[in-house]
């Protein structure tokens, strides 16, 4: 298979300065995972420790399988809202006892590991995240249910929760609750919609209603553990399978529940060699272009990222602004559709039909690299018909059934955003580069179009147009829709996965392979009705 | 001629004889317990007859089975080894009986030096000087008699050879059913113990009483004589260096001895063998008392353990030597004129634990390789390290035998080469799986007192066998072992992983800090930090001593800031850290302070055995979770090793004092007392009379006195 030349000069200006733009992003980006790690901060981390408790990460350290990887999804959730970065829940994929698993933990040192809007999505998306590629969930449960001041958001759709996870058993996704501590009120059905519920002697508490609830209800005098202590749901409602002594013994059993299930993958296994790429991943700091509107060539980013930089391209003399071909990541096959100089044209888009209906015909799952300004505009254009190509395009991608994956690691603007498969084309996952930007355009053109279109209007009244209230508004609306193309903007709302270092790409990649193979990779065999 | 031979032994011995049978055209016949049907002697022999049964008494010492499998196999003669029916006249007679020609020497020799207190009695007689002696009436204290009353005319016989004595099996040898006595109080006691001890391995429970000389030294002598009347000596062995009573260290020639006092012994060794009228090989014992005098012991009418070391230095095949005897043949000129060349150590590596009283320790030998050539003397004139080993890597070391691995033995020009070379392929050789004995070896061989040739009986008494055998490897060294355990654990479960095997080790795109895991080593627990990078490089590494065990009583406790500054703590960085240069699950290579170190590592069944020039470590991986129902009820005693009861020394509901005596366990025939490690009253007894015991099996239950 061809091999990859980088013509990459790691001496020149241009790599420099990309690199120390990419190294700053990057420095922002570990300065806010260091605060989602923080959780509640040192006197409730301090709090916590004293009632001889193991924070969410400990608990899930030791869960996972020694040496195996982690990768935790979208860390940075509810980033720069009114709550804590992280949103109270850790979640990711690991492995424990040999078996992929969605892992999700609530932290109880911010507000007593309570659900807030931003908690309810980012466990919503681990749900789809489970049941699409079909893993396992353990729950390691310690939270003091909704974030009262805040249930108009969260009570009706919340509901979806509970929901999930028996839809996830029906599916034969096996559901397992580690109960931690309190899990109350509505909380109570986490547990209580799982298969397997593990609960810790003299700590695990699970009920409808606590002690005051209870009295004001019903005016019965009761007390918490015969209401809902581990014990009592070990013996008594036979609510708890396993009562652990502690949490150690707690994550013992819930790897040994894990280890009899009984789970084999369902995809294929890798069937190429997973060298290590020839080119340094370290490179990849000096690749993306430090200015968005300077195009960069994808190639170098797959000569870093693929096994032994090995890339069969399709249609190299075609179509030149997007580049397909085939590759392959950790022994995982996949066809890869990245963006060059931006744009794409006609050409481009028909180039991409084809190329995603082959990989659909053989089951080989996708990689998008987005780095797109998005669809051509002009007049010869429209004539050529690029809402037509386009629109193939879309068909192809909305209908192909390989799993997707989507890395943004420049520009992911407009119509090509859809077309490169953005968030609402369901990829199995989204991750974004430190530096890369989505919106539906620049802002500069965003600013741009309101003026004339501002202008236009001021003309057609007949009236003066004031050009200093237009430049205050175009830098107010730049800077606005720069400030909402931020990948933690986007990662906050759960727009994409989480942000990942460059360097990280491959094993990114690598591991999310591994987990869709859970699933059967079966492509579609039949489209939309394409317009021609 | 001898065609075919039944060799009546198991081990290394086995191996040994069968090896100059086979160099001299014999077909060989093994036998084997049940135990041994694996083991490497019954493969080396063209056939073999299994012995039905485990212990010795069903097995190896069953003269009736051993002759009928050699007229089976149309074997016409048999070799016993040494130990076992080796010097039972009985066996000897039934053999003879059988038409079998026995290799050794006639019936009525065995049985004249079988009884130690005839045989000294008539060196006496001969003009050979001996030490005084007590014999005990008849019927003697036997086996199960119980602690009698010692009769006063007999302690006051005791009391005239002056305290402290030593209580001896007249049969047998090699340590088993010796006692000193340091006092009248502990007579009866010792005479009881030594008295069962010598009836279960030897069929004999007679014993007798002598001075006990302090520190001597224990001088051999090999003798050799035909049918046609020829008797010659092949010199001495120095045996000095025991651990209860039992040889560790023996040499060719002995070190530092005058020409007049080895010319008294060979002289004295030739008038016992004269006077006996000696065929084939044997030793003559001596003890050396300090002041220059000498004593007869008494005659091994067998091939010792230690005699390779004469085979070194003289290039005489004592095995072909035997067998040539055995037919009739003279000895050969070069036995009648034998010479010495350089001269040969000879040590005996046990599965033990010199640390903890020598207790024998049995198990699966998961790495048993030793550096030599194997049962072969080494070129003469060339320095060179044999090897006679029982095992094989891969077989058990069962509870049912003596406990010793191999021996291995150095010949080189002079004493202090032949110690060094000796030295040096111990701390090469790889054991994993049991204790054994190889520290303490090494430390013996390079004591400065050892190599003065200041050596005596008492050397592991004046010398803690607790220092001495403690792991060669230092804390600091434990903890770079713990280190390397950690990377080689890790690489394993890298390389076993079933899914994303790809991923770098520990991989987090949110990192959340170091890798940790914990060892309990022989200086303590120890935690071990690891990290790698995104491209699998190390980045970091730090080890430290989390509790230290309070036997190492040397043990200053370190703090982590200056086991960094020693080239411990943190790796990859900074000056003195260790750089991790390969990692697999078997090997690990780092350098440390600019200098490359490689680490062996064999993980079996959470142990990780770590060998490096640093010594050797075993490192029991603390396991992350732990079964509630692991942790046995306060109070258990539990068996130390395997092995069977032989003596249940309280009742359920009796008091015990701290120090008091519970249960009496036999493990590779020797006793182990298991005593009350405080005071309470006796809630369970699990176990009686009789019982097969694995280790960790509970025997007593204790629970504490109320009050206290």
């Amino acid at each position: 298979m061809p091999v990859l030349r980088s013509s990459l000069d790691s001496a020149s200006d241009s790599y420099a300065s990309n690199r120390s733009s990419m190294l700053e992003a990057i420095e922002v980006l570990d300065g806010e995972l260091a605060l989602a790690r923080a959780g509640g901060g040192s006197r409730y981390v301090e709090r916590h420790r004293s009632r001889s408790k193991m924070l969410a990460r400990e608990r899930i350290e030791l869960l996972l399988d020694p040496d195996s990887p982690f990768l935790e999804l979208c860390p940075l959730a509810a980033w720069g809202t009114e709550f804590n970065v992280g949103a109270s829940l850790v979640a990711g994929i690991g492995v424990i006892s040999g078996v992929e698993c969605l892992v999700s933990a609530n932290d109880p040192t911010v507000r007593g590991g309570s659900t807030n809007p931003y908690t309810m999505r980012k466990s919503s998306r681990c749900a789809d995240i489970a049941l699409e590629n079909r893993l396992p969930s353990v729950n390691l449960v310690e939270s003091g249910g909704a974030d009262l001041p805040n249930q108009a958001e969260l009570f009706i759709p919340g509901g979806r929760g509970f929901r999930d996870l028996t839809q996830r058993s029906a599916a034969g996704l096996p559901t397992i609750a580690l109960v931690f501590g309190n899990s109350t009120a509505g909380g109570a059905y986490v547990p209580g919609m799982s298969d397997y519920i593990v609960m810790i002697d003299g700590r695990s508490k699970v009920f409808l209603g606590g002690p005051p609830l209870v009295k004001m209800a019903t005016g019965e005098e009761s007390g918490d553990e015969e209401l809902g202590g581990a014990s009592m749901h070990a013996r008594v409602s036979g609510l708890a399978d396993f009562l652990a002594t502690d949490e150690l013994d707690a994550i013992r059993i819930g790897r040994d529940i894990v280890a009899r299930l009984n789970w084999s993958k369902r995809g294929s296994p890798p069937s190429m060699p997973p060298d290590d790429p020839l080119y340094d991943p370290e490179e990849l700091l000096g690749i993306a272009s430090a200015d968005l509107r300077v195009p960069f060539d994808p190639r170098e980013v797959l000569a870093r990222v693929v096994d032994g930089s090995r890339f069969d391209e399709f249609k190299p003399l075609y179509g030149t602004s997007l580049v397909t071909g085939w590759a392959s990541i950790h022994g995982y096959p996949i066809g890869v559709l990245a963006n060059h100089r931006g744009v794409l044209f006609n050409e481009e888009a028909n180039k991409a039909t084809q190329f995603i209906q082959l990989a659909n015909q053989v089951d080989v799952p996708l990689l998008f690299l987005q780095n797109t300004t998005g669809y051509m505009v002009g007049k010869e254009y429209e004539q050529r018909g690029i809402i037509k190509d386009g629109a193939k395009m879309i068909n192809a991608v909305s209908n192909s059934k390989v799993p997707h994956l989507t890395v943004n690691i420049g520009a992911s603007y407009g119509a090509g955003n859809y077309g490169m498969c953005g968030r609402a084309y369901n990829p199995r996952f989204l991750f974004a580069w430190p530096n890369a930007r989505s919106a539906v355009m620049g802002p500069t053109q965003l600013a741009g179009v309101l003026s004339i279109v501002a202008r236009q209007a001021a003309q057609s009244r007949n009236e003066p147009f004031d050009e200093e209230a237009d430049a205050a508004m175009r830098q107010a609306v730049e800077s606005q829709i720069e400030a909402e193309s931020m990948p933690l903007y986007l990662s906050a709302r759960l727009y994409d996965d989480g942000i990942i270092d460059p360097r990280d790409t491959r094993h990114v990649l690598g591991m999310c392979l591994s987990v869709v193979h859970n699933t059967p990779i079966q492509g579609t065999r039949g489209y939309g009705v394409f317009r021609m | 001629m001898i065609t075919k031979l039944l060799v009546a032994n198991r081990g290394e011995i086995a191996r040994r004889v069968i090896r100059s049978a086979h160099a001299m055209g014999i077909q060989c016949v093994a036998v084997y317990s049940d135990a041994d049907s694996s083991a490497p002697h019954v493969r080396e022999a063209d056939q073999a007859v299994r012995l039905p049964g485990y212990g010795a008494t069903d097995t190896y010492l069953r003269s009736d089975l051993l002759v009928r499998a050699a007229l089976m196999t149309g074997a016409d003669a048999i070799h016993p080894g040494y130990g076992f029916l080796s010097e039972d006249a009985q066996f000897a007679r039934e053999c003879t009986r059988s038409g079998l020609a026995f290799v050794g020497p006639p019936a009525d020799v065995i049985e004249a030096m079988g009884s130690k207190l005839n045989a000294k009695a008539a060196m006496a007689a001969a003009g050979v000087p001996v030490l005084g002696t007590v014999e005990l009436p008849a019927p003697s204290l036997g086996a199960g008699a119980g602690v009698a009353e010692v009769p006063r005319g007999l302690m006051d016989e005791v009391a005239a050879l002056g305290w402290p004595v030593l209580v001896k099996a007249s049969a047998g040898g090699g340590g088993r059913g010796m006692r000193v006595v340091e006092r009248a109080a502990d007579l009866a006691a010792a005479l009881e113990g030594a008295s069962r001890e010598a009836s279960s391995a030897f069929g004999d429970g007679t014993v007798f009483i002598e001075p006990y000389v302090l520190d001597p030294r224990h001088i051999e002598v090999q003798i050799v004589g035909d049918t046609h009347g020829n008797v010659v000596h092949l010199f001495e062995r120095e045996c000095s260096i025991q651990r209860r009573h039992q040889k560790i260290v023996e040499e060719c020639p002995a070190a530092g001895l005058d020409s007049d006092t080895r010319d008294r012994l060979t002289e004295a060794a030739i008038t016992v063998a004269r006077t006996i009228g000696y065929i084939g090989a044997g030793t003559v014992e001596f003890l050396l008392a300090p002041d220059g005098r000498i004593a007869f012991l008494e005659v091994n009418t067998r091939l010792q353990v230690e005699h390779p070391v004469t085979e070194a230095v003289t290039g005489i095949d004592l095995v072909r030597l035997q067998l040539l005897v055995a037919e009739g043949a003279p000895l050969p000129p070069e036995v009648m004129h034998p010479t010495v060349a350089g001269h040969a150590i000879e040590v005996r590596l046990y599965a033990e634990d010199p640390t903890r009283s020598w207790q024998p320790s049995a198990g699966h030998l998961d790495r048993f390789m030793l550096q030599g050539s194997q049962f072969a003397t080494p070129t003469p004139g060339m320095p060179g390290v044999r090897v006679d080993a029982g095992f094989a890597e891969g077989t058990d070391v069962s509870p049912y035998y003596d406990p010793m691995l191999a021996k291995v033995i150095s010949h080189a020009p002079s004493r202090g080469e032949a110690a060094r070379l000796l030295a040096q392929a111990l701390r090469r050789s790889r054991i994993h799986g049991v204790s054994t004995n190889r520290d303490l070896l090494v430390r013996i061989l390079e004591h400065p007192e050892f190599l003065d040739g200041r050596i005596d009986t008492g050397f592991l008494v004046r010398h803690d066998p607790a220092a001495l055998g403690a792991p060669l490897a230092s804390e600091e060294a434990e903890l770079l072992h713990a280190q390397a355990a950690a990377l080689a654990l890790q690489a394993s479960h890298r390389a076993s992983a079933p899914v994303l095997r790809p991923m770098p080790s520990g991989w987090r795109n949110n990192p959340n800090g170091p890798a940790k895991v914990s060892f309990e080593g022989h200086h303590g627990a120890i935690e071990v930090e690891y990290g790698f990078d995104r491209s699998g490089r190390s980045n970091h590494l730090r080890a430290v001593l989390s509790a230290p065990h309070s036997r190492s009583a040397t043990h200053t406790p370190a703090s982590p800031e200056s086991l960094g500054a020693a080239g411990v703590g943190e790796g990859g960085v900074g000056e003195g850290g260790a750089t991790v240069l390969e990692c697999t699950p078997d090997e690990v290579a780092m350098e440390i302070g600019g200098v490359r170190t490689r680490f062996e590592v064999q993980q079996v069944d959470g142990v990780a055995y770590v060998d490096s020039p640093l010594g050797s470590s075993v490192l029991r991986v603390i396991e992350r979770f732990r079964l509630p129902e692991s942790q046995g009820a306060a109070g258990s005693l539990a068996a130390p090793l395997p092995g069977t009861v032989v003596k249940v020394a309280v009742d359920p509901g009796q008091a015990v004092e701290a120090g008091d005596l519970l249960v009496v366990i036999e493990a590779m025939k020797m006793e182990h007392e298991v005593s009350a490690p405080r005071s309470g009253i006796v809630s369970a007894v699990r176990v009686e009379q009789g019982h097969q015991v694995e280790p960790g099996e509970v025997l007593v239950v204790i629970d504490a006195e109320e009050g206290s």
